[in-house]
């Protein structure tokens, strides 16, 4: 009987112990749809057969986020054909469709580029500057947040932070920084 | 004797309680002869600061309360506060409330940005340039649950344990009433 018990104990004790090793569940993001700056309607859920979401809080007059135009222009076509979907988000109240669509065009993106008109997917995912990124996996569970690399100023990089992360998920290991800290412009909400 | 030890005493007296040379007065230079907080002079000059500098700047008090402010030129809701900073170091006299603001831009655009910024908005009080090796290292040296986003506002007290951290643009009397929480305690 006492035997019985102590091992009972000892297996709620390593159960214990598993349970906490494995930490939190990944954070899971509700599925959303929104417009790009061709009134054209973009739902999370078109893209899950994608191996990664990266999602870009981005701005058109931000200069912290526009000094990263370029290197997210690179981001999107060293991984867009491993599988990787890029979306930018713009959810600035003072920058509207037609200056998106013209920054988009100058700057050569060729990832959609979102209006969160009411900052509503802004809030969900608790963005507060550009550039600011999520890097979700095909069942939407959050892997990455932070920011892109660790300088506006490209020759002093030093972290490249979401590459780090896009080639651990492709060669299906676990990212190990999962948060770094975005650095730049506030997003201007609507209130 | 007793006329002579009088005559000194009182000289000593006159040379203590004149303007600028209390013990550990570390008021701005600018301001010696006893300008008033509204008559403060635009300053000229920015300095970088590090980890160590920032520790320094919130440790050493003096008797003062600090409000900090992180801001850059690149950050509009920084530069639609800025008048309000302004106008808030024109209002209470520097050894009670020192007002401080350390520019997130990089250290080598002072001449560029900085000081023509300072000069466009009149600027009295002691302005720093972040000087950090890794952009996290300046967040988490201000305070480690900031995110980074601009501006931020921090209110240290008399002591230096800070009483306020206020994220997002502010206003004059947001930040009036805050400053004012922390003078009324010891």
């Amino acid at each position: 009987m006492m035997k019985n018990r102590s091992l009972a104990l000892l297996m709620m004790g390593l159960l214990l112990s598993f349970a906490l090793q494995a930490g939190e569940a990944p954070k899971k993001v509700k599925a959303f749809t929104l417009e790009d700056y061709h009134g054209v309607k973009h739902s999370l859920a078109d893209y899950k057969s994608s191996k990664a979401i990266v999602l870009m809080f981005i701005a058109t007059q931000c200069p912290v986020s526009n000094a990263y135009n370029g290197r997210m222009v690179e981001l999107q076509k060293d991984y867009a054909s491993k599988g990787v979907t890029f979306i930018g988000i713009n959810a600035n109240k003072q920058e509207g469709v037609e200056e998106i669509k013209n920054h988009a065009k100058e700057h050569g993106f060729d990832f959609p580029v979102l209006k969160d008109w009411n900052n509503v997917i802004a809030d969900q995912l608790e963005a507060s500057v550009t550039p600011e990124i999520y890097v979700l996996n095909s069942s939407l569970e959050l892997l990455y947040h932070g920011r892109i690399d660790d300088s506006q100023r490209e020759g002093k990089v030093s972290s490249k932070d979401l590459r780090v992360s896009l080639d651990k998920i492709l060669s299906g290991k676990p990212v190990e920084t999962q948060e770094t800290k975005a650095f730049g412009c506030t997003i201007k909400r609507i209130k | 004797m007793t006329t002579k030890s009088l005559l000194l005493g009182g000289l000593l007296l006159a040379v203590l309680s004149a303007p600028g040379c209390r013990p550990n007065d570390q008021r701005n230079p600018q301001l010696a002869g006893g300008a008033s907080a509204a008559d403060r002079k635009q300053v000229e000059t920015v300095e970088p600061i590090d980890k160590t500098g920032l520790e320094k700047l919130i440790k050493e008090r003096n008797g003062r309360i600090l409000f900090l402010n992180i801001w850059a030129t690149w950050c509009a809701p920084c530069v639609e506060e800025f008048p309000d900073l302004v106008k808030l170091s024109r209002t209470y006299p520097e050894h009670e409330v020192e007002v401080v603001g350390i520019s997130a831009d990089y250290p080598d655009e002072v001449e560029s940005k900085i000081l023509p910024f300072i000069k466009k908005h009149d600027v009295p009080f002691r302005i720093f340039v972040a000087k950090f090796e890794h952009q996290e290292d300046f967040i988490n040296g201000v305070n480690p649950s900031w995110s980074g986003a601009l501006p931020v506002t921090l209110i240290y007290d008399r002591h230096g344990n800070q009483r306020h951290f206020l994220v997002g643009q502010g206003t004059f009397d947001r930040f009036k009433k805050s400053i004012d929480t922390v003078r009324t305690r010891l």
